[in-house]
């Protein structure tokens, strides 16, 4: 089990903490994001004949059980004449598809419109912090733990960091199950966390800080909602794909941002550091959803512009259909890359 | 200016709530943490200008609509209807008129008058006010000249009903455009002029008391600062007959007249109102001064009768000539009729100067006398013998007619008296004199004009011949210029081609006709009268009339205007000057045959005895009217015994005090001697009845009140208050209209209306009405 690598200037979060790590409080916690990825992985490969999650090598490793929903192609079936036992052959995990999971943890992150009992699943009213609402971030944790734990249990090696303005929590890339436990320390540097509220997004410099680690190439899945400008995103994407890295990028948006349909003109406080403004947003709401759409398109056709998948994710959608749709499409790609 | 100033200032300020109320909501609202801000300050970057216009236009109207509620509570005065405040302190000026119309009559209102209707009324708003309250009044009396009874108006309510109740009927008409003008001046004052008045103008309205003729000046103030209430004109027709002249026909009548003599007055009446066919009686009454009262016998008495239609009469009538309390003291005919309608047209009052004799003078060289062949005769011989045809000319005979003729001599000095030198004898001889002749202007020098032009001045009849012998004459000049004549006097005398006669058809007279009296027979005195020579004289119009013509229409004798002044104002002269004729046509063999005629006689006579009369002191005056009194009289003293005192005369000849009562006053000199009397009779203008319609009044008013309210005096609404019931009648009725401006609340029901589509179309709710639409169907879905 690797050690979970923590930025400096970053306070340890208690989760990550070894001496701490089976009070009941971070256990609750880890118990919720298994069983949130449990339910995710679960769901995708209910019904199907064929699960999507085999390996993505062609050289033999080792064993591990079946479970159901694997490929019968794959079943062992000389292990089970000798053993009696279902048995997948598992193959040799190169190096380039190691998964790094960029998690943007900026203030904007921490914006929510959907109750989290209706978001969790699992009938909490309000997070274990007191939260009710279901963040963006909640969302992306949601998706990175999911992508996590999937490569995990392919035995593929699983890297993840977090950051805003800079990497907050940097996971190193492993195999073993114990980077489990440090990806979820890792994902607990909420940006609901005082100390880390109201911190803008510097994909750029978080890109720089990723790229050093990182010494093959990697599929990278940035989980965010891009709310920087084009030429930063233009920039980082253009720097991961010189580094011959494959990018996968998910936008995490809130409906209540997408359709923006306030009738209060309450004052808007910004959540990294803008000016409150004071408006009617029924007066400015057409001006508003325009410049955010056009935004959205921005991003999509910068990722598409570079190659790389996009997938829109909106925090009041449920993660499976988007998931599946988006591994499909990726085993469907490699497959053509590799052996079509 | 508001009805309720207290609900328009609070109301005003309410103006400040919409502010108040955005920027309390400003803070009382929970902010809302936004992730995605940087679009929405991109967004309202690009929108600010139109955001921050709707929003001021929101603004804008949701003020304005409350401004526009303040101002409807408020009530503004828009109208003159509204110029007094129900709340504050009022302000009546009542302009009460006690002109002739007011007085009383026989079919009117009964014996008190229209006068105590109106009355009644006034006292009735003065009871309407209230002294604690602060109201005050003003009162205009409108018997010309208006009178300022009570301004600037006054807080003291009960002594100006007191003055009201003493408020008689004159005889002067009603001075409605001059009481206006008071109360501008009154409501003008620097102290005065910001507050706002109702005015109440209580009068009959018939023609007589509103001279539709004339205009009535606008007040010059600002719409709605003076409210209008006005009684509504009588629309019954009423007859009425004024009597509006009493002329004799001599002006002057002598003393030393024989017994038995009679005098012939000509009375002049008009008409009004229904003009049916009727009868009125004239009775004429003569006698002395102090003996003017009607309850002994007429001396005359006639029958006008009147045909259907006729407005005008005139009527002639004979009586015995009155003989003076004294020799000299006036003797005064007095015309009454029937009663009608209004009872102080019905007395007219005249006095007619006497004289024992006129004394005539006659500047000549020597004396005058019978000279035995005609051809001896001067022309001074032939105005004496004229003027005295039954004496032989004698000194003692001369003296004793009725005219006695004098004579003075130019060679021996005729001048005035001057700071340093007393006048010559000449010269007090033609101070005395009531006609002066001069026969031989060419021996006058300018001290001998001067002479005659203060006799003339102070009334003497002067008579201006050319002397018979020189062709060129040099005394025109002196005498144009002394006399202050606007003529031109040849300078030589021309010889006519042919005689001329004398034409026995007058031009027409401007004033009294001086040869009225022997008119019928004057084609026939005329007859055989030639002209053969005569001195021109030409003059500008008006200064000039023409007595007699030549055939060929060349004036031969012509006067200076009648009893005017001549090239002067009357305020300058008093309008006192003595006639002053002019006879082209020396009284010569050489020039006409004039003299040896049988018209000389009765010329010379009428000549003299009318225009002696012109210019004495008694004379008849028009209430309300100032009088042209004789230069001289310093102070009019009540001959009737009307209760009044002393009214002194200005030196322009204007009584200090005007007079608008009927009645008979003496003139006074400064020394105390009596120069004459006059009478001041009903303004008949004033006695007009016809009827007038409130259009009418409306149109004569409508320059000082555009917009007023009539008033009633049977109204129910207003009883039993009157005019004050009627005032406070208004105020209660704005009261019970409904208490807010009708216009004002339309105004702001368009603006709320204009709100509410601005509010619609800003916070695009078309567009959220659709969201919502879509929620519901995804939810369904």
């Amino acid at each position: 089990m690797s050690t979970a690598e923590q930025n400096d200037s970053v306070p340890r979060p208690p989760e990550a903490d070894a001496s701490i790590y089976l009070h009941p409080h971070t256990l609750s916690r880890l118990a919720s994001f298994e069983l949130r990825a449990k339910m995710i992985v679960e769901g995708l490969s209910s019904g199907q004949h064929r699960s999507p999650y085999q390996g993505l090598s062609v050289e033999f490793a080792q064993h591990r059980p079946y479970v159901p929903g694997d490929d019968l192609r794959h079943l062992d079936w000389k292990v089970f004449g000798r053993t009696d036992k279902l048995h997948l052959k598992q193959h040799q995990q190169e190096t380039n598809l190691d998964l790094v999971v960029l998690v943007d943890a900026s203030g904007s992150m921490n914006y929510g419109s959907r109750s989290f009992e209706d978001a969790s699943g699992e009938g909490n009213k309000a997070s274990f912090d007191g939260r009710t609402m279901w963040s963006k971030f909640d969302h992306a944790t949601a998706l990175a733990a999911a992508m996590c734990y999937i490569t995990l249990r392919q035995g593929d090696r699983v890297g993840l960091a977090v950051y805003s303005d800079e990497v907050r929590a940097l996971v190193r890339r492993s195999s073993s199950q114990s980077t489990w436990r440090q990806i979820v320390g890792a994902l607990s540097v909420h940006p609901a966390d005082p100390k880390n509220r109201g911190r803008e997004t510097h994909l750029k410099r978080t890109v720089d800080q990723v790229m050093g680690k990182l010494a093959n190439r990697c599929i990278i899945a940035a989980i965010s909602d891009f709310y920087i400008g084009a030429e930063e995103l233009r920039d980082s994407l253009a720097q991961l794909k010189h580094a011959g890295h494959d990018v996968i990028v998910f936008q995490v948006v809130d409906r209540a941002e997408e359709e923006f349909a306030f009738t209060d003109s309450a004052p808007f406080e910004g959540m990294e550091g803008e000016p409150a403004l004071r408006v009617d947003p029924r007066s400015i709401r057409r001006a508003y959803l325009d410049v955010f759409h056009a935004h959205m398109a921005t991003v999509e056709k910068l990722a598409r512009s570079f190659g790389f998948d996009y997938q829109k994710l909106s925090t009041h959608d449920w993660l499976g259909p988007p998931l599946a749709s988006f591994v499909a499409r990726r085993n469907a790609r490699i497959k053509r890359s590799k052996y079509g | 200016m508001f009805l309720n100033p207290m609900l328009a200032a609070v109301g005003l300020a309410c103006v400040a709530v919409p502010v108040l109320i955005h920027i309390l909501m400003r803070r009382r609202r929970r902010p809302v943490a936004w992730g995605a801000m940087r679009f929405l300050l991109e967004a309202y970057r690009r929108q600010r200008r139109r955001m921050n216009l709707e929003q001021l236009l929101l603004l804008f109207s949701r003020c304005l609509l409350v401004a526009l509620l303040a101002l409807a509570l408020g009530k503004p005065i828009l109208g003159a209807a509204g110029a007094l405040s129900a709340a504050g302190p009022r302000t009546v000026y009542i302009l009460f008129d006690n002109s002739v119309a007011t007085g009383p009559g026989s079919d009117v209102s009964g014996s008190a008058g229209e006068i105590e209707e109106l009355r009644a009324m006034a006292l009735r708003s003065i009871g309407g006010l209230d002294r604690a309250r602060g109201d005050r009044v003003g009162l205009i009396l409108l018997a010309a000249p208006a009178e300022n009874a009570v301004l600037p108006a006054s807080s003291e309510l009960s002594a100006v009903s007191e003055m009201i109740k003493q408020v008689r009927p004159s005889a002067s008409r009603a001075d409605l455009p001059g009481a206006l003008i008071q109360l501008r001046e009154e409501l003008t004052r620097k102290d005065n002029a910001d507050s706002s008045a109702w005015v109440v103008v209580l009068s009959p309205f018939r023609a007589g008391s509103a001279d539709t003729r004339t205009s009535v000046q606008s007040l010059g103030l600002p719409a709605g600062r003076v409210a209008f209430i006005v009684s509504e004109p009588k629309e019954k027709p009423v007859g009425n007959v004024s009597i509006t002249g009493l002329d004799p026909v001599r002006s002057v009548m002598l003393a030393g007249e024989e017994p038995g003599s009679s005098t012939s007055v000509t009375v002049s009446l008009t008409r009004s109102g229904p003009l049916d066919a009727e009868t009125s009686i004239v009775s004429i009454y003569a006698g002395a001064a102090r003996e003017v009262s009607t309850t002994q016998g007429a001396a005359a008495s006639i029958s006008v009768a009147w045909s259907a239609g006729q407005s005008y009469a005139q009527a002639l009538a004979g009586f015995g000539s009155p003989r003076p309390a004294r020799p000299g003291d006036p003797v005064v005919l007095t015309a009454t009729i029937n009663p009608d309608a209004l009872s102080a047209d019905n007395r007219f009052v005249r006095p007619v100067e006497t004289r024992e004799r006129l004394d005539v003078v006659i500047i000549t060289p020597g004396d005058v006398g019978v000279r035995g062949e005609i051809a001896n005769y001067r022309a001074a011989d032939w105005f004496a013998l004229a003027l005295s045809p039954s004496a032989d000319l004698s000194f003692r005979r001369r003296q004793a007619g009725e005219i006695r003729i004098s004579t003075v001599d130019p060679e021996q000095g005729i001048a005035p008296s001057t700071g340093t030198q007393r006048a010559s004898r000449g010269a007090g001889i033609l101070r005395e004199a009531d006609a002066v002749i001069v026969p031989r202007p060419d021996l006058l020098d300018p001290a001998a004009w001067k002479a005659i032009r203060e006799s003339n001045d102070r009334g003497a009849m002067v008579l201006v011949c050319p002397p018979a012998g020189p062709e060129v004459h040099t005394w025109t000049d002196t005498f144009i210029n002394t006399m202050g004549l606007p003529w031109q006097v040849s300078r030589e005398s021309r010889k006519l081609a042919t005689p001329l006669s004398i034409s026995g058809e007058r031009p027409p007279t401007s004033g009294t006709d001086l040869l009225g009296v022997i008119a019928p027979e004057l084609t026939a005195l005329v007859g055989g009268v030639t002209v053969s020579r005569m001195l021109d004289a030409r003059g500008t119009q008006g200064g000039l009339e023409e007595i007699l013509r030549l055939s060929d229409g060349t004036p031969i004798l012509i006067a200076a205007a009648f009893g005017e002044s001549v090239g002067e104002t009357p305020s300058e002269t008093g309008n006192t000057r003595g006639t002053l004729l002019y006879l082209a046509a020396a009284p010569d063999v050489e020039w006409t045959n004039l003299p040896a005629t049988p018209f000389m006689v009765p010329l010379m006579q009428e000549l003299v005895r009318q225009g002696v009369g012109l210019a004495v002191g008694s004379r008849a005056a028009v209430a309300g009217v100032p009088p042209k009194l004789p230069r001289g009289a310093t102070e009019l003293v009540p001959a009737e015994g009307q209760g009044q005192s002393v009214i002194p005369i200005s030196a322009s000849g204007v009584p200090q005090i005007p007079i608008r009562d009927a009645g008979l006053w003496t003139m006074r000199s400064s020394g105390g001697s009596t120069i004459g009397a006059v009478a001041f009779n009903a303004d008949t203008a004033g006695c007009d009845t016809t009827p007038l319609t409130k259009e009418q009044v409306a149109r004569w008013l409508s320059p000082a009140a555009s917009n007023f309210t009539w008033l009633k005096a049977g109204d129910p609404a207003a009883a039993p208050g009157g005019v004050a019931d009627s005032v406070e009648h208004r105020l209660s009725r704005k009261q019970e209209t409904p208490p807010i401006s009708v216009p004002l609340l339309i105004a702001a029901a368009i603006v709320a209306a204009v709100e509410l589509i601005l509010a619609r179309i800003f916070s695009h709710a078309t567009r959220e009405e659709t969201l919502g639409e879509q929620r519901r169907s995804r939810g369904a879905a």
